[in-house]
């Protein structure tokens, strides 16, 4: 008997990320159908994933068009829920085989399905070494460690952290774009205005998040993991980063205090920025069609600031083809898969969502069409991929994401504890055998 | 003076109360009538400039509204119906007959309540998936079919039904069935139409077991086809979102209405 009012009461994050964690490494990869699905005598491709609104409706008019060119292969696209949702409910159908054809997941999760033998290595699938992909998006590019990897995911939406300001308030200002970390508090500092009815427009914001903490304990120069595969999560590197927004909000007052965790931080940070309540802020290059849209004012794009060095993480999801669908299902995905990368749907999904473009001949075309010089922030996130940091090629990434690091952030920027005991902390947990 | 005052308290508390519960709806409602650009420069206005439906006619080309809803008001509909139906009989065992082990099955019912449903969620799927009962209205519902919840409050309920009505009943010839359904049920109706109408919302607006339990648009509920509308990775157009949450809302709203004088009787015992 299952009771009746428990999915009122739990979040249901917590229920799924529980309900994932239950299912054991060995129980996934254990069950695959035989028989591919076939729907009026064309292979059904089952494609799971986790866009919503306006993105999700791009998707689907790919797909449509896919399903319209040809007459040997349906795609079937299925929306799965969120990212996080989309990746535990694969996890279990794959245990329970009844796993789709192909899906999209987060960056951080690949090595731990590649580890767990759920995803189909890609190499030898027809013209699967050929692919133009930007360099720092693909897979070999976007980890360290994945040299001697089989090809297990395609780029697809991809974006790396970038700065915002408001055009308006910076011209007012006389103010630049920070370039240096100290440069960021001496801008947040002049940009930041109390006013005497208590209102604050506060001079740089960043979403409390993981990928942000990366950002910054990249430039720190840390690392994640040390070349020798321990768990340093970046040493004095992590420290530092924390430290660095602690003095913000906490020392010079300058950043808005965190309004949430995860997703919830990044939007409501891109919704204070939209309302001029923040001047500056650090986000992700997906949103720029978002906010250039509904900004009233100049949304200037530039570089994340550095200390000891430039680096930005990449992030988005990665096109994977499941395992244990039949053979059949899988080549027909692949089609589906590698057509999604030609020119002129890459360049469709880049410019109607805010994604990057993921093929150089993509980037090439945008160039030659002047897409850049009328989109002069899209190019400064292009130009931002000279500075990408790879993700370490570690199975125990995503839980170092999801379960070590990203619960601590928020807690350590609200109550200001000591960065090096948290760190130190999360250090043991992320140590401790998962 | 004085006792004009104390006749206005009440009044007054469930007054404050009342907007309490009322405004989050109230905000919903008003922001789905905006438009993003009033919403992202000032989220605090009360009102919209203008009456903007547009946001209600992209709910409508995004999912099939009608198809989702059927969907889940049989879901939601017939777990309720099972609820009851089953929690009666249960309900009578427990409170009317004597048996060997009775406290020990209550015990064991108030024991349910305290199951996390994380001990429970992953053997009920992996069993639903071995039955090939995914993606079928059949994983939505039976899991549900028996509540600890139910089976509690309908046991509470009959206790306060005296046992001669009961016996009375044997002596006319009534069988078993007859007195938990045609006698014993009428007398504790508030009760029923309380569980039916909070299991059925409960059940209406769940996300999650439909969620882990359909991998197909077939039988699809609102509550996932609302989960459509919300865009996390490149900007969410709020005002989507709400109407997404009115057009939701609105038949549970209407149910509650409907049933209003009997769930007012249930809570107040009369």
């Amino acid at each position: 008997m299952v009771r009746g009012n428990f999915a009122g009461v739990i979040a249901r994050r917590e229920l799924l990320r529980a309900w994932a964690a239950s299912l054991a490494l060995g129980h996934l990869g254990c069950a695959r159908r035989v028989r591919p699905a076939r729907e009026e005598g064309r292979v059904v491709v089952t494609f799971w994933y986790a866009y919503g609104d306006r993105i999700r409706k791009v998707l689907l008019s790919l797909v449509e068009r896919y399903n319209a060119s040809q007459t040997r292969i349906r795609v079937k696209a299925v929306h799965q829920g969120d990212y996080f949702e989309a990746l535990a409910k694969l996890r279990t159908a794959i245990a329970a085989g009844a796993a789709p054809t192909a899906s999209h997941v987060v960056l951080e999760v690949l090595p731990y399905l590649a580890r767990a033998g759920v995803l189909e290595a890609l190499d030898d699938y027809d013209g699967a070494r050929d692919l133009p992909f930007v360099s720092q998006l693909a897979q070999r590019g976007s980890f360290e460690g994945a040299e001697g990897q089989p090809l297990f995911g395609l780029p697809f939406n991809r974006s790396t952290p970038i700065a915002f300001a408001n055009g308006r308030i910076l011209e007012e200002e006389g103010a630049e774009m920070p370039r240096t970390w100290d440069e960021l508090s001496a801008v947040a500092r002049r940009l930041t205005r109390r006013g005497a009815d208590g209102q604050v427009r506060w001079g740089f914001e960043v979403p409390i998040s993981w990928w942000y903490w990366v950002a910054a304990l990249g430039q720190a120069g840390g690392r994640l993991i040390e070349p020798g595969g321990g768990v340093s999560l970046g040493d004095a590197a992590g420290e530092d980063a924390i430290r660095f927004w602690q003095r913000l909000v906490r020392v010079d007052r300058v950043m808005r205090p965190p309004p949430g965790r995860d997703y919830q931080a990044w939007q409501a940070t891109n919704e204070s920025f939209l309302q001029g309540r923040v001047a500056t802020m650090w986000s992700s290059t997906a949103y720029v069609r978002y906010l250039e849209d509904n900004a009233r004012f100049p949304v200037v794009a530039a570089p994340l600031p550095r200390r000891a060095r430039a680096s930005v993480p990449t992030g988005g999801t990665m096109l994977v083809l499941l395992r244990a669908a039949p053979e059949e299902e899988k080549k027909a995905g692949w089609e589906f898969l590698r057509w999604l990368c030609d020119d002129p749907q890459t360049l469709e999904w880049a410019t109607r969502t805010g994604y990057m473009p993921v093929t150089r001949p993509a980037v090439k075309r945008l160039v030659d069409t002047g897409w850049y010089e009328r989109h002069p922030n899209d190019r400064v996130a292009y130009d931002q991929l000279a500075d990408v940091a790879p993700w370490p090629w570690s199975p125990d990434l995503f839980r170092l994401a999801r379960d070590v690091v990203e619960p601590r952030l928020e807690e350590a920027v609200l109550t200001g504890r000591d960065a090096h005991e948290l760190m130190d902390e999360a250090r043991e947990e992320a140590r401790a055998p998962a | 003076m004085t006792a004009s005052r104390a006749r206005l308290l009440p009044w007054l508390v469930a007054a404050v109360a009342a907007a309490a519960w009322l405004f989050p709806y109230a905000w919903m409602v008003l922001t789905s009538f905006k438009t993003l650009e009033e919403i992202v420069q000032d989220p605090t206005a009360p009102l919209p400039r203008h009456l903007d439906l547009d946001a209600y006619r992209e709910v409508f080309a995004a999912m099939p509204v009608w198809r989702y809803t059927a969907v889940t008001a049989v879901m939601a509909g017939s777990i309720a119906a099972a609820q009851v139906a089953l929690a009666l009989p249960a309900g009578y065992a427990l409170a009317k007959l004597r048996f060997a082990g009775r406290p020990f099955a209550v015990g064991v019912v108030l024991a349910c309540l305290l199951v996390p449903a994380q001990a429970t969620f992953v053997p009920v799927f992996l069993m639903f998936a071995k039955l090939r009962m995914v993606d079928t209205m059949g994983a939505l519902i039976l899991p549900f079919a028996a509540s600890a919840l139910g089976t509690f409050l309908v046991r509470q309920a009959m206790m306060s039904v005296p046992d001669e009505l009961i016996e009375a009943a044997r002596m006319d010839g009534a069988s078993e069935w007859t007195i938990v359904y045609r006698i014993l049920a009428p007398a504790i109706r508030p009760t029923l139409v309380s569980l039916l109408l909070v299991s059925f919302v409960l059940h209406y607006s769940d996300y999650f077991w439909p969620l882990v339990m359909t991998t197909d648009d077939g039988v699809r509920t609102l509550p996932l086809g609302v989960a459509l509308l919300r865009e996390q990775g490149t900007g969410v157009r709020w005002h989507i979102v709400m109407a997404g949450n009115v057009v939701l809302s609105a038949p549970v709203l209407v149910l509650f209405a409907a049933a209003q004088r009997q769930l007012m009787r249930a809570v107040g015992g009369r």
